[in-house]
């Protein structure tokens, strides 16, 4: 269990002396507690204080690292069950899954190719192909196949899992690529104690199967014991119930700390038509999956799964800022501002949507923060909000020039004011959300009947 | 060495809520008295059930994907009711009465009530009926659907924290089931619930709709604000333990990504496989946060998520024999 | 350059201004408390005034009533002699003033430990004076306090004139980096002067006999005051120019006293945690308290700390002003005729409410908003969400443009308005956030609240089981709370007649942590949480 501030703070000198950067002891105390600092910021911190928090720290399910350099995808370090707990840590790696048996070198080339080359940004961030699972086939000529397979996605920059088949195939395949760091991923049904040795002399992770969770623990504490210092544990499972009922023993038996065997990530192979197998691995906690062979059809609504559920959910639920269009707005239309935080989005809007009146809702990024909160902590200023409604470009899809800010920061306005320039005025609403009607009612529309008027 | 795998206890359950009376055959949900589908250390009396949305005005913004398996009958509820029955298999139905909206229509309670009653008639599935939004006009239209097929059982669709007071009397004067609908926040959720208790709705007779946010809008908002809710529920808190309702089609199919074409983003695959994998990527990660009532648009999204839920619950064939 | 009179109605005060300037910063020179919310640019619509006589611009008139011209007291310029009268959205209500603490021995009512008089300032004659201040942002209070004994001799109040830029102090900020430092400095310091004679003259004393001053206030106010540049404050992170400065000389703050007239301000521990909330904790005992104890200030900017004698939290919560009667409709400062209490039997509709001075009801101070919020829910007239029942009597329920009311006057027009009941339930779940928000940020498992200490301007007493009852404070055995009237003037006080306590707060500061609310996970959740009666889940608000 993580400290808390006050647990820290207790092993802590409690000079204050700043040369942490902090003006209090308990300020750098609740910091570390957050995560938000590492101790070694306290010139001053006793054996004793190092000692407690490092163990406390350590976390449940030990970090993997597959691939090297600036693709190399690092799993696990994960301390909750409830992403709400605190968040999720480090995003699951998602593999295409690639069989080389049959194709010459200029085919296989550009199948690698294609995949290195798929961008898709989304939301701030560039979804594309995580890594490679090679399958090797097993027959005389195809470990070359495979091992060339390896070499061109290792080449590429790509992580690469293999899927062994064969014992000397997935050897050679292995050898070839060692450098890179290959996921070693054996059989159903192979002798786990050869894979672990090989795993263990080539320094590379591997991954640890068994039919039923007792014998996975044990595998994988003997896998450990054998030497091969990064595991993953790929859980038993054939249906979704199953599966499902491995993946959540897995890991509460991980963060419960009941057996060593069980504080690894979780590695997932997915077939074509599987979807819901992906949907259940990234919602229930896999670390690693290999999906066959799919189209964008198949991996964008993967990706964006993946989005959303490893976003830190400790910033409250905020609206994208812009500007949004209450009924059907034009350019007469009024402009009303308001913050991103979401249930101030919601109250706004509902109140908007029923005076009837189309409008324009600028909804300013205020980080997550109501109107009074944001403004006070100086997130909600007029320089702020008139950077957010140039970037919205609300010039251009309004031809008067009023906004109207909520009615508890007029304070703003002036500010505002000079900020935007360019002949805007500010006119001060209502303070609360339900006198938007009788506020177009009574001072928008005689004033857009009559611009010169006085408000 | 074997594994201590205790299976967690909790003190609360889920409450169970029976859809559909009068001439319904009733749906029963909830009662689960464990996290969601952890059915190896929980009993789950009631599996998640699957509704379609029908529609009493042909919706015109569906994407063509969607409005192709609905060919033929889109804006004829009866005729919509039982193919989506018949045919797709649905467990319930949700009556969307889109075209009650003044911008939409502006259809009158009367014809509503019409609407609802013609469904009625077509099939035997309880009902859940969706006002068109727009405050005053949607109590109007749903007291009037109230009334005119009382005794049912329908889920009125829906309260909320700002106006309740209407639905809730009419909710208990005609027998019907209330949807308390809060903007992706525990409080607000818990508020409301309480909010109702204190109005004399028996919450034993209430879902909570937690607002879904779709794939890649808010998903994950919905998802731990319901993980949240089951927490609580099944800590005993008794006003966080109606069963949960998720409109998923109506909030997958607005995504661009569920409509855009591949001509437009040839990265983005086949349109059609994309917009159903969009729902039931939605769906499926909500029925594990806990969602125990799914509203779909796409037949075959149904299909695949009923398969799902097989593997958890055993087989059934949903639906039921139309008139 | 020409000059104009612009006279005041029905105050009486006047000034001079010069040719063109507005009618607002006439009113800010005569010191005639003007609302003036977005600090002057036309922009609020508070500063509505009625030209009694004189000639104004035309095309500045809104609109005629009875034959007498309305206008914007900021966008009217000065052509000629004016006399004005401020309507009543612009006034403010009339500052509580009279003699609360006069006869009072400062050191015994108020030290948190046995204090002996070692007065900060030098004092030599038996008459010597010092003066404690409390600078607020929205008023100001003095107490006259007798060097040789301690005994408090004469006290004042009156509005901060810096209202006139602004109602908070980031729009204050604002109007200092715009070139108006200068003014607003000069505004207090002559507001000062002018509470100094008005206790001096009411007690026949001699304000010459001043050795010495200890003003307390936060940040921006002590930086206004003493003409420091205050646009670091509302940086982020908050960079005041210091957090304690050095004493100086009365004289170039143009206050009275003989030559070396030091003004001390009490050191702050942040931008947003200043010397008002410290001389405060301090007071209450924070200092060398073994208990860890919670002090709340329940005004605008709703400071709170917890901590003990090892270590302080505190943080600011932004409540707005319902608590001081501000926002609400028929909100008034707690004076003649204000309700500051309220209990209503269910049974038969009876509503008994406690007014200050007796007769009529003229409206609603803080104490009575709290008071009545609680009654009507313990009635069932108000739902947990602060909206009207069925319950409510039909002669009771006033329907209005501002939508629905609670009679409370015999005639109608004193009401508590649905949206009343929101800004308070707002105001309150800030506070409530903020306290649990405060108390669990050391993690589970962490100190409880042992003692509880409320301040604030709201009236002449909390009535605590009402707080509780709203959901306001929490729910720890009653016996644990104590009220403070005025911590900060409590504390400049102290510090004026001890030096160890002036000493003991600029020690303690350094063990002050703030803590940002707008920063910290969960905040936002605490409070949507909190806004409701008591709260969405009242366990919580048993705090041990």
């Amino acid at each position: 269990m993580p400290l808390t501030g006050l647990q820290i703070f207790k092993l802590l000198p409690n000079t204050n002396c700043k040369k942490c950067g902090y003006p209090t002891c308990l300020t750098f105390a609740m910091k570390l507690a957050a995560g938000k600092e590492s101790l070694e910021k306290c010139a001053d911190a006793s054996p004793e204080a190092k000692a407690a928090l490092g163990a406390a720290s350590a976390p449940p399910i030990r970090g993997v690292t597959i691939g090297q350099g600036a693709r190399a995808v690092t799993v696990g370090e994960e301390t909750v069950f409830f992403r709400h707990e605190k968040t999720f840590v480090r995003r699951p790696g998602l593999f295409q899954t690639f069989d080389p048996a049959g194709l010459a070198a200029a085919g296989r080339d550009a199948r690698l190719d294609h995949w290195r080359a798929i961008r898709i940004e989304r939301a701030g961030e560039t979804f594309q192909v995580d890594g490679i699972a090679v399958v090797e086939t097993p027959g005389a000529a195809q470990p070359a196949e495979s091992a060339a397979a390896a070499a061109a996605a290792a080449e590429r920059g790509f992580p690469v899992a293999i899927l062994a088949a064969t014992l000397p195939g997935a050897t050679a395949v292995a050898e070839r690529i060692k450098e890179h760091r290959p996921l070693l991923v054996p059989p159903a049904g192979a002798d786990p104690e050869a894979y672990a040795a090989m795993a263990a002399r080539l320094g590379i992770p591997l991954v640890v199967g068994a039919p039923d969770l007792n014998s996975l623990a044990d595998r994988a504490r003997e896998a450990a014991g054998a030497g091969v210092t990064d595991i993953l544990l790929e859980p038993p499972g054939g249906d979704p119930r199953s599966l499902h009922h491995s993946l959540s023993a897995i890991r509460r038996g991980a963060l419960d700390r009941i057996h060593p065997g069980l504080g690894h990530p979780v590695f997932l192979r997915v077939g074509a038509g599987e979807i819901e197998k992906a949907v259940l691995g990234i919602t229930k906690f896999a670390s690693l999956v290999a999906l066959d062979d799919c189209g964008g059809e198949t991996w964008l609504p993967l990706w964006t799964l993946r989005q959303n559920l490893y976003t830190d959910p400790q910033k409250p639920l905020q609206m994208d800022p812009g500007l949004y269009a209450i009924g059907e707005p034009n350019d007469r239309s009024p402009v009303l501002v308001t913050s991103n935080f979401s249930l101030t989005y919601f109250i706004v809007s509902t109140e908007a949507e029923a005076s009837g009146v189309a409008c324009h809702l600028a909804v300013v990024d205020a980080e997550g923060l109501s109107v009074l909160t944001a403004w006070s902590a100086g997130k909600f200023s007029g320089d702020r909000v008139a950077k957010a409604l140039r970037e919205m470009k609300a010039a251009e899809r309004v031809s008067h020039r009023t906004v109207i800010i909520p009615g508890y920061v007029p304070a703003i306005s002036g500010e505002l004011e000079d900020a935007l320039g360019d002949g805007w005025r500010v006119l001060v609403g209502p303070q609360e959300a339900s006198d938007i009607a009788p506020f177009f009612r009574d001072v928008w529309e005689p004033l857009a009947r009559d611009p010169g008027a006085q408000p | 060495m074997s594994l201590d795998l205790k299976p967690k206890k909790w003190a609360g359950a889920l409450r169970e809520v029976t859809l559909g009376a009068g001439s319904r055959r009733p749906l029963t949900v909830g009662g689960g008295n464990g996290l969601p589908l952890h059915t190896f250390e929980a009993a789950f009396p009631h599996r998640p059930v699957l509704a379609l949305e029908i529609t009493d005005v042909d919706p015109v913004r569906w994407v063509e994907s969607v409005r192709q398996p609905w060919e033929g009958v889109l804006g004829r509820p009866a005729e919509a009711a039982r193919r989506a029955v018949g045919e797709f298999g649905a467990d319930l139905l949700l009556v969307h009465l889109m075209g009650a909206h003044p911008d939409r229509g502006n259809r009158s309670p009367e014809q509503a009530a019409a609407d609802a009653g013609a469904v009625l008639e077509a099939v035997d599935v309880p009902l859940i009926v969706k006002g068109p939004g727009a405050g005053q006009k949607q109590n109007d239209v749903l007291a009037r659907v109230a009334e005119s097929c009382r005794g049912e059982g329908l889920a009125l669709h829906s309260a909320t924290n700002e106006d309740y007071k209407t639905l809730a009397a009419v909710a208990v004067a005609y027998g019907h089931v209330l949807v308390a609908e809060s903007p992706i926040d525990v409080n607000i959720a818990k508020q409301l619930d309480i909010l109702l208790a204190d109005a004399n709705v028996d919450l034993n007779r209430a879902l909570i709709d937690p607002l879904t946010g779709g794939l890649g809008y808010g998903l994950e908002y919905t998802y731990s604000v319901m993980e949240r809710i089951r927490l609580a529920a099944l800590g005993g808190d008794a006003m966080l333990n109606c069963p949960i309702v998720c409109l998923v089609g109506e909030e997958t199919w607005k995504a661009k990504e569920a409509r855009v074409s591949a001509g437009k983003e040839p990265l983005w695959g086949d349109q059609r496989e994309r917009g159903i994998h969009w729902e039931v990527t939605t769906a499926m990660a909500l029925i594990e946060a806990g969602a125990e009532v799914l509203v779909l648009r796409h037949p075959e999204a149904l299909a695949r998520i009923r398969k799902q839920l097989d593997s958890w619950f055993g087989k059934t064939s949903g639906g039921a024999p139309c008139r | 350059m020409p000059s104009h009179t612009v006279r005041f109605s029905p105050s009486g005060r006047s000034t001079i201004t010069a040719e063109g300037s507005s009618i607002l910063r006439a009113a800010e020179l005569a010191a005639e408390p003007v609302r003036a919310e977005c600090g002057g640019r036309g922009a609020c619509g508070r500063c509505l005034v009625r030209i009694l006589e004189g000639q104004v611009p035309e095309y500045r008139v809104l609109r005629r009533e009875s034959g007498f011209p309305h206008v914007l007291a900021c966008l009217t310029p000065v052509h000629g002699p004016l006399t004005v009268e401020p309507l009543v959205e612009a006034q403010l209500p009339k500052l509580v003033s009279g003699d609360r603490y006069i006869g009072t021995q400062a050191l015994r009512a108020w030290a948190p430990w046995p204090l002996e008089l070692a007065p900060l300032v030098e004092s030599r004659e038996p008459e010597d004076l010092g003066v404690a201040l409390d600078a607020g942002t929205t008023t100001l209070r003095m107490l006259l306090i007798r060097l040789s004994d301690g005994v408090i001799v004469g006290e004042a109040g009156a509005y901060n004139p810096q209202i006139a830029r602004g109602a908070d102090v980031i729009s204050r900020i604002v109007a200092a980096e715009k070139g108006g430092l200068g003014d607003l400095a000069a505004a207090v310091r002559l507001a000062v002067v002018s509470m100094i004679g008005e206790a001096a003259a009411a007690g026949g004393l001699d304000p010459g006999r001043i050795r010495g001053y200890v003003v307390a206030g936060n940040a921006t106010m002590i930086h206004l005051l003493l003409g420091e540049d205050p646009s670091g404050i509302r940086r982020v992170p908050s960079q005041p120019r210091a957090l304690a400065f050095p004493p100086v000389d009365g004289a170039d703050l143009g206050w009275p006293g003989g030559a070396c007239t030091p003004v001390h301000s009490v050191p702050g521990a942040g931008g947003w945690v200043g010397g008002d909330i410290l001389a405060g904790a301090v007071r209450a005992g924070f200092s060398r308290a073994v208990e860890t104890a919670l002090y709340v200030d329940l005004g605008t900017n709703g400071e709170i700390v917890f901590g003990n004698a090892d270590f302080a939290l505190a943080c600011a919560c932004s409540a707005g002003p319902a608590f001081e009667g501000g926002g609400i409709r028929c909100g008034m400062r707690a004076d003649r005729g204000a309700v500051d209490g309220a209990s209503i039997d269910a049974e038969n509709g009876a509503v008994d409410l406690s007014v200050i001075g007796g007769g009529g009801v003229r409206g609603l101070c803080g104490s009575g908003l709290i008071a009545l919020a609680d009654a009507l829910f313990r009635a069932g007239w108000i739902d947990r969400g602060g909206r009207l029942t069925g319950r409510v009597p039909g002669e009771r329920r006033v329907e209005g443009k501002w939508g629905t009311a609670i009679a409370l006057s015999d005639d109608r027009r004193v009401a508590l308005w649905e949206r009343d009941l929101a800004s308070l339930i707002r105001a309150k779940a800030a506070v409530f956030a903020g306290i649990r928000s405060l108390v669990n940020s050391l993690g589970p498992g962490g100190p409880s609240i042992e003692r509880a200490y409320v301040s604030g301007n709201f009236g002449r007493y909390l009535n605590l089981p009402a707080a509780v009852g709203i959901g306001l404070l929490p729910d720890i055995p009653l016996g644990r709370y104590g009220y403070i009237d005025n911590g900060s003037l409590e504390g400049a006080a102290l510090s004026l007649l001890s030096r160890e306590f002036f000493a003991e707060i600029a020690a303690y500061l350094t063990r002050v942590t703030y803590v940002d609310l707008s920063e910290l996970a969960g905040y936002m959740d605490e409070f949507v949480g909190a806004s409701f009666l008591p709260h969405t889940s009242p366990d919580l608000l048993r705090m041990r």
